[in-house]
């Protein structure tokens, strides 16, 4: 993976050098999602809802947890794998793993391990935390191939990535 | 890939005993709760944590793994790590604190570029999935990519060994149960390998109609997650996996 600041080449020692890209006036692409570290924190159990990015997940008895990639980890009954049914969802920033022991979930919420007792599952309640354990997520869309706008730390934390267009993109990756 | 038939006397690394009662993992995950004990990976380093009470995990062991540590699976007292340089064997102790045994080193695969990996395993065997992304650059922009399923031997911890490596498209997430491997392949659905010969594992049947990105069998229900969906399918005939429910609410 290649990242490249516009106007600066990033990468040298290769033989086959990216030209410098122009700067659109606009361009489709990612943008960073910022988080206050108030919000960036806030873990907040809300009704069910669609899955956006499901990825790992974990099983406990008759009940489905299911990360949805940084957004949080979505509840489901299964008592009846016919017929799952959403209970709730847990917004969580930064979310991306999980683990359960009984009514304790563990999840990372952006860099912190956080516990939370999920007894009542429509209201999950944080019971500790442990600070930075993971790094900060990385600074550039992991994946994401073409323009995007470049990550600001002093606009607040970094919980994601989302698309739109951005006017006068800087960064891109080939 | 259920966690806990591995408490059995005659195992040979015995997981500790325990009241908890652990959910069971994917193969993507990062935390792990096994027993009274609690694991997490980041990007380098394997963290124990006491959590006999489990409402206030507290750390008592923090060790350097290696470098792009992304997946941590337990089987039968065994830790198996997956990362872009391969997958690390650890067993646990009876103080819960994980012990190095061994490494089997992707280099020895003769990669053209770091992939990612989950690892799972059954018996004395385990699996791993890497890919590259598509579009992946390797050195000086040439477009390279793998995609492929490594078996491997791990009944000497200390020195994992290659049994056999299967090209599979854009694999992911995957599940071991009894003679059945469950492998996600993201955007090109799901693929079930009979593995009675880890030599040789054969395509039994795919899905195509379905984006799976991570995969759990519990029971008689495989459970597969991917993109906005959320899709189960009894598997009692591997041939014809029967699709039970599909949650797509976007």
């Amino acid at each position: 993976m290649l990242i490249i600041l516009v106007l600066t080449l990033a990468f040298v020692g290769c033989e086959e050098l990216p030209e410098a890209r122009p700067i659109p006036e606009t361009a489709f692409g990612l943008l960073p999602i910022y988080l206050d570290s108030v919000e960036g924190t806030s873990i907040t159990t809300l009704p069910p809802r669609g899955i956006n990015d499901g990825r790992g997940f974990a099983v406990l008895g008759d009940t489905l947890y299911i990360v949805d990639q940084l957004r949080g980890i979505h509840i489901f009954d299964n008592r009846d794998p016919a017929e799952p049914v959403g209970v709730s969802f847990i917004s969580i920033p930064g979310c991306a793993s999980i683990a359960i022991n009984g009514n304790f979930l563990y999840v990372n919420n952006l860099t912190d391990l956080v516990t939370l007792d999920i007894s009542d599952p429509f209201n999950a309640i944080e019971v500790d935390r442990e600070p930075n354990l993971y790094p900060r997520p990385l600074e550039f869309p992991e994946g994401h191939v073409g323009y995007f706008a470049c990550y600001d730390s002093s606009l607040g934390l970094l919980a994601g990535w989302e698309s739109g267009t951005i006017e006068l993109p800087q960064c891109y990756i080939e | 890939m259920s966690v806990f038939i591995a408490c059995e006397a005659d195992s040979d690394f015995a997981t500790p005993a325990s009241n908890s009662s652990n959910g069971t993992n994917s193969s993507y995950a990062r935390i792990l709760t096994v027993g009274d004990f609690l694991y997490a990976v980041n990007l380098n380093e394997i963290v124990t944590f006491d959590a006999i009470d489990p409402s206030d995990p507290t750390e008592i062991d923090r060790q350097v793994i290696g470098t792009g540590i992304e997946t941590i699976f337990h089987h039968e007292g065994i830790l198996l790590i997956g990362s872009s340089e391969g997958t690390f064997t650890y067993t646990i102790e009876a103080s819960g604190i994980p012990r190095r045994r061994g490494q089997f080193d992707y280099n020895t695969l003769d990669l053209p570029v770091e992939p990612c990996d989950p690892v799972v395993a059954a018996g004395n065997v385990a699996y791993a999935t890497l890919y590259t992304r598509e579009n992946n650059v390797g050195i000086c922009g040439r477009d390279q990519t793998i995609n492929l399923l490594v078996v491997m031997d791990i009944t000497d911890l200390e020195n994992p060994s290659l049994i056999t490596t299967v090209e599979t498209p854009s694999p992911r997430g995957l599940a071991v149960r009894g003679d059945l491997l469950f492998v996600c392949n993201e955007f090109s659905g799901l693929t079930v390998y009979d593995v009675s010969d880890t030599s040789r594992p054969r395509v039994i049947s795919t899905v195509n109609d379905v984006v799976a990105y991570d995969v759990i069998v519990k029971d008689d229900v495989l459970i597969v997650v991917g993109g906005s969906e959320l899709i189960q399918y009894d598997y009692a005939n591997p041939e014809a996996l029967i699709r039970l429910s599909t949650i797509d609410m976007t």
